[in-house]
């Protein structure tokens, strides 16, 4: 089968994003990266390139720092945060957690509640989302006591996720905590501050 | 003239290179990326689209340019989402992988297949073959690594991408050579 993926590679080797193309990609890229300029060739031309180049430099140092537990800690609060805040479409309408798990059929595990979850919350639904980077579930329930909603995710617990230690923090006024679980990693959010 | 004034030679010729390269890994991360859109999409438009999306949401997510791995996760979960909005696509599991293919060998060169006759064989691969395929020839990753990436067993990758080389060598061999003989030996006319 050799000369097959030898073929297969170079088929797909000859498939090339044109210039134009890669340009506009990696300028979408850099407005949306909050460090922003540091990608694009444009901005490397003419007099300003070195002090690209010296951002470049620093970035590939900040790279090195890239996944260190604090660092990935900090992306999922964030992520949880602005996940329940957006308050974007449920997709899934289900009464019950098995009845989403059900729906869900995209996700590359069970959807299934945490062992310390309050029974008392009425499920209003679920949509995909993803946490760094992993297909990921988002249920939203609400807690009939309060009439607040909450927010819980769920991810595989895969090795990036599997070094985040458990913590519960406050980002831009959501609790959130994070914790791993029964080969799951959870995220839980709310505006209030008796997260379970 | 720059370099000069503010730095040694040494030192401008590390920036150099080091801007150089960066670039350069950038450019050629969104290539594999497009070419992973391409193996799951088969069509260059919509693999376009869809690493530019990826490449924004990965780039959002972190703030700076992603690594291989966080690319490819995204253009995946941005082509299932896809998926889930048309509707109109099936996008099969690893574990749903027909048992068509069995073993037929062809006399001809591989080699010689137009690139047009390769796509259109590829086209008729469901999408969780030709991403296997990828990835494990194009791309070189192992089947433990396509199992992590797309939420499989490692047996099942295993099984699939042999399957799947199998029948794409088939579909491209019935194309080019009549007769042509199994490894059970069975003669097929057509």
């Amino acid at each position: 089968m050799t000369e097959i993926d030898d073929r297969l590679r170079d088929y797909y080797q000859s498939l090339q994003l044109n210039t134009t193309d890669m340009q506009d990609i990696v300028q979408s890229g850099q407005e949306q990266s909050r460090m922003g300029g540091i990608f694009s060739a444009r901005r490397l031309g003419g007099s300003t390139w070195v002090a690209a180049a010296l951002l470049l430099l620093s970035i590939s140092v900040g790279i090195h720092e890239y996944g260190t537990h604090s660092e990935r800690t900090y992306r999922t609060l964030n992520e949880a945060a602005i996940n329940h805040s957006t308050r974007l479409q449920l997709e899934f309408e289900g009464r019950t957690i098995v009845e989403i798990d059900q729906l869900m059929l995209q996700l590359p595990f069970k959807v299934q509640l945490p062992t310390a979850f309050n029974k008392q919350y009425k499920v209003l639904g679920a949509r995909y989302c993803t946490i760094n980077g992993e297909l990921a579930a988002h249920v939203k329930f609400l807690d009939r006591e309060t009439d607040k909603q909450i927010s819980l995710f769920m991810t595989r617990s895969v090795d990036d996720l599997q070094q985040i230690n458990a913590t519960s923090e406050q980002v831009d006024g959501v609790n959130v905590s994070l914790w791993n679980e029964s080969g799951l990693f959870y995220a839980m959010a709310s505006r209030f501050p008796d997260i379970p | 003239l720059l370099l000069q004034d503010k730095f040694s030679p040494a030192q401008g010729l590390v920036i150099i290179v080091f801007s150089r390269s960066s670039k350069q890994s950038v450019e050629m991360l969104i290539q594999a990326g497009y070419r992973y859109a391409y193996a799951l999409q088969n069509d260059s438009g919509e693999a376009q689209g869809l690493v530019h999306d990826a490449w924004l949401r990965a780039s959002q997510s972190i703030g700076r340019a992603p690594d291989k791995a966080l690319l490819f996760r995204c253009v995946r979960n941005i082509h299932i989402d896809q998926y889930r909005r048309s509707r109109n696509v099936r996008f099969s599991s690893v574990d749903d992988f027909g048992r068509d293919a069995g073993d037929q060998t062809g006399a001809f060169d591989v080699e010689e297949v137009p690139d047009a006759q390769l796509q259109s064989a590829l086209a008729t691969l469901r999408e969780t073959e030709r991403e296997v395929l990828f990835l494990s020839i194009v791309e070189g990753y192992t089947a433990g690594e396509i199992a992590e990436l797309t939420g499989s067993k490692r047996g099942t990758v295993l099984s699939l991408i042999h399957r799947a080389r199998l029948k794409l060598r088939n579909i491209i061999t019935e194309d080019n050579v009549t007769p042509f003989v199994s490894t059970a030996g069975r003669i097929k006319h057509d």
